[in-house]
């Protein structure tokens, strides 16, 4: 049975006689070569290149300790950023860090002590305690020493005080 | 000329009276030989590729240049396609022939290239070769047709094949040439396209039709 379409096929089949020049098939086999060459020249140069970065990571890190980093890392990134962001759109840090410098930065307070007892007591002196004074409300309920006497070596001048006091024996020095 | 494509790029099928020689030959002993090929280039022996390169480019330039009508733009496509080819070799794992294999890789590639290309672009035919001049079907539809095509050179012919060949859309060119001029099978066609027997026969029968209407005056 005759194909409707066979004409029509024969007609097209005879595009197979478009052939390209006789040495083509050689010319593009050298040119191919060619270029395989130079993509074998590029490929070993990024080979060696990353064949050298990998033995430099697996020398730095064990694969596991790697994820581990890596996973540290990620975490750490992240809460910074979540901290960032809770602190005012991830600004904050950042202003502090540029903000200029106070030119004159203020003393701390320094508690300073002039005291004649602190700087004149000598090492070896014993602080004697030459009397007892008990007083209640200002009233002097024994003294086996004047009362002015005790005062002037408290330093308290002739002041009395409402709350009776007792003065236990103390030294000083060795 | 006639000496640059092989038998097995020149097909003619049985029913044209010519012995058919197409794909059937490296069905057989072509197939073998394309297996150990295959497995000395992927150990690394670049003399193995080469002789693949050697014995598949006169069949797929005529499968790219007749997609393109460009013969510049099919040899640095064919330069695309082997590299690709060389690059996915270790891949290949014999499930199919090497010859469906590097035909879907040429197909594809082709396809992808005329989408960027665009509907428009610069035609570049080689010539034909005098081999045309005794062609059996060549004389039989100058015989048959002796009011027109005596009256048309063979250039003339060249470029209106061209220009019907170029009408038809991508889908319908790709079967014509694979079937008529590259003389695939209907089964190896739907291995390297990817799609079912019926649907290459289908896209033959309406390619087919449209060249017949775009070439009437020649097949009256």
């Amino acid at each position: 049975m005759m194909n409707e379409f066979e004409n029509i096929q024969s007609l097209i089949r005879l595009k197979r006689h478009e052939t390209p020049p006789e040495d083509f098939v050689e010319d593009f086999l050298a040119r191919f070569k060619e270029r395989q060459r130079a993509e074998l020249l590029r490929q070993s140069a990024r080979g060696l290149l990353w064949e050298r970065i990998s033995t430099f990571m697996d020398d730095m890190f064990s694969p596991r300790w790697t994820t581990a980093a890596a996973t540290a890392a990620v975490a750490v990134i992240a809460a910074w950023g979540a901290l960032s962001l809770v602190n005012g759109g991830g600004g904050g840090h950042a202003e502090l860090a540029i903000a200029p410098l106070p030119e004159v930065i203020p003393l701390q307070p320094v508690l300073a002590v002039e005291s004649d007892l602190i700087k004149a007591e000598p090492a070896a002196r014993t602080l004697e305690i030459q009397a007892i004074q008990l007083s209640f409300n200002g009233e002097v309920l024994a003294s086996e020493a004047p009362a002015d006497r005790l005062s002037e070596l408290a330093g308290l001048g002739t002041a009395s005080f409402p709350v009776a006091s007792e003065i236990l024996p103390v030294s000083f020095g060795n | 000329m006639d000496g640059l494509l092989p038998e097995t790029c020149a097909p003619v099928r049985a029913d044209s009276g010519i012995m058919e020689t197409s794909s059937e030959q490296t069905k057989g002993g072509g197939a073998a030989e394309d297996r150990e090929l295959v497995e000395r280039a992927q150990a690394g022996d670049t003399r193995a590729f080469d002789e693949l390169v050697r014995k598949y480019t006169p069949k797929l330039y005529g499968m790219v240049y007749n997609m393109t009508s460009n013969r510049e733009d099919t040899a640095d496509l064919l330069q695309e396609i082997f590299a690709k080819a060389y690059r996915s070799l270790k891949r290949f794992l014999g499930k199919s022939s090497f010859y469906t294999w590097i035909y879907s890789i040429a197909v594809n590639m082709t396809l992808n290239y005329l989408k960027k290309r665009g509907r428009y672009a610069k035609v570049s035919l080689d010539d034909v070769d005098s081999g045309i001049q005794n062609d059996p079907e060549f004389i039989k539809i100058t015989t048959a047709n002796r009011d027109t095509v005596r009256e048309v050179n063979i250039h003339e012919l060249q470029k209106r094949l061209n220009d019907a060949m170029m009408k038809l859309s991508e889908d319908h060119r790709t079967v014509v040439t694979l079937y008529d001029i590259q003389g695939l099978q209907h089964n190896e066609i739907s291995k390297i396209l990817g799609v079912s027997e019926g649907t290459v026969r289908s896209r033959l029968f309406y390619a087919h039709r449209l060249l017949q209407s775009y070439l009437e005056d020649f097949v009256k």
